[in-house]
């Protein structure tokens, strides 16, 4: 199954609010509650966007969070938790993920996603013919 | 050094401000200069109101020079003239123009960095074309890329259009502005085609172009990168400026996305005071370090 956003959070109430505010932005999202389940739900598919939210996570959870936002390439990493939390996501990757700190605003994080979604429209791969066409250099 | 925007709204403005602090806590001795003509506000994004004077009063005649103009910042080794506004400054005449031209290479610091307007007007295309070094700021977007690439399909033209009228040859004259039009003469569509057909009016004159295409290296700076993905759309602009245009982009510089500096935008104070240790401040103190190192001087 397709999906624009993928959602990891423990804690099934701020999950799923999430998830009502992101469908009511039209933006179809897999939501997840257990660890083992972000690997095989980010395998299958890379969405442009994933939420990670540290709220209620364990420290070996977090590390194993540390290391997945290190390796996704092609996706924007949205964080949510408390401050502190989210200071050990310091990574050295290029492109660093978005932070949103406690308190929990589920607006403004469906405004973000809505935003990447409609800023990133293009296929990497088509991209440069894309631009051939709009420039009729073919 | 000029920095471009090719479309409004890609952060030049932003980014200028925050690279000439950048550079002058380098301890290097700059001056930022708004030309964005007609729509400064350049002032704005370095929290200075009540300019004493602006580029006005050097258009108006009031002072003699434009060292006469340079305000100071507050920051050490920053020097800034504001932009100016009277009805018309977008449209400056030519002789005003070769008179800012002058002055900007006479102004006393190590660099001058010059904020230009958007789009690809003449005005805006020959102050880049006097810098040593381009900045050409753009988002990922294909908008913004197109407009880039016009852009500088612009400024290569202008700067060939202007090496052939030395030669005083009407042929490579008309052969430019046949260029422009490739769906009329597609067999002119690439630089290397058009080199071609200039050689064999005139070898001196495709010696001369080679030359002037080695010179324009301008560095891209892609602003808003999110993610990877993003950064092949520099890939993309470098491949087609080379192969169409038949220059290279010297740099791929990014900054990524970061609320900071909408945050520091709206309290008045440039991003790299408000929060020096953001994201976006160390991509600025990046670029700064790059310039610096390549030792681009007046």
């Amino acid at each position: 199954m397709s999906y624009q956003v993928f959602v990891f959070s423990r804690d099934r109430i701020r999950g799923g609010i999430l998830k009502r505010i992101l469908q009511d932005n039209k933006i179809s999202l897999l939501l997840v509650q257990k660890i083992i389940d972000v690997k095989d739900g980010l395998s299958s598919h890379e969405p442009r966007v994933v939420i990670l939210d540290m709220h209620s996570c364990f420290k070996k959870e977090v590390t194993f969070l540390i290391n997945l936002v290190c390796s996704m390439k092609d996706s924007v990493v949205i964080l949510l938790g408390d401050s502190a939390t989210l200071e050990n996501f310091s990574t050295d990757t290029l492109l660093k993920p978005f932070f949103f700190p406690d308190p929990f605003d589920p607006e403004i994080i469906a405004a973000k996603s809505r935003e990447i979604l409609a800023l990133n429209i293009h296929d990497a791969g088509n991209f440069e013919n894309d631009l051939k066409q709009y420039l009729k250099l073919e | 050094m000029a920095v471009v925007g090719p479309k409004g709204g890609v952060g030049k403005t932003t980014i200028s401000a925050n690279l000439a602090i950048s550079i002058s806590r380098l301890g290097k001795k700059v001056v930022v200069v708004d030309l964005d003509l007609g729509a400064s506000n350049l002032n704005s994004y370095l929290g200075i109101r009540n300019s004493k004077y602006t580029l006005d009063d050097f258009i108006l005649n009031k002072v003699n020079s434009l060292q006469d103009i340079v305000l100071e910042t507050g920051f050490e080794n920053m020097g800034f003239i504001c932009g100016g506004n009277i009805p018309g400054i977008a449209n400056l005449h030519y002789s005003k123009k070769m008179k800012l031209i002058r002055n900007l290479s006479l102004l006393e610091c190590d660099y001058v960095l010059l904020d230009l307007g958007a789009g690809a007007s003449f005005n805006v295309v020959d102050f880049a074309i006097i810098a040593k070094e381009s900045l050409l700021v753009t988002t990922p977007e294909v908008p913004s890329i197109i407009n880039t690439y016009v852009f500088l399909k612009t400024l290569v033209f202008r700067r060939l259009e202007f090496a052939f009228k030395q030669f005083k040859n009407q042929q490579l004259l008309d052969l430019l502005a046949q260029a422009k039009d490739i769906e009329k003469n597609p067999h002119l569509k690439k630089m290397e085609n058009i080199i071609k057909a200039v050689e064999l009016i005139d070898g001196k004159a495709s010696e001369l172009i080679l030359k002037l295409l080695a010179r324009l290296k301008p560095a891209l700076v892609l602003n808003r990168i999110r993610s990877d993905r993003d950064l092949k759309s520099g890939t993309a602009i470098q491949n087609l400026t080379k192969e169409y245009i038949g220059i290279e982009c010297s740099k791929v510089l990014s900054v990524q996305e970061d609320a900071s500096v909408g945050y520091a935008m709206a309290r008045m104070k440039p991003a790299m005071l408000e929060n020096p240790g953001s994201i976006f401040a160390k991509d600025i103190t990046k670029i700064a370090k790059f310039l610096i190192q390549q030792q681009v001087y007046f």
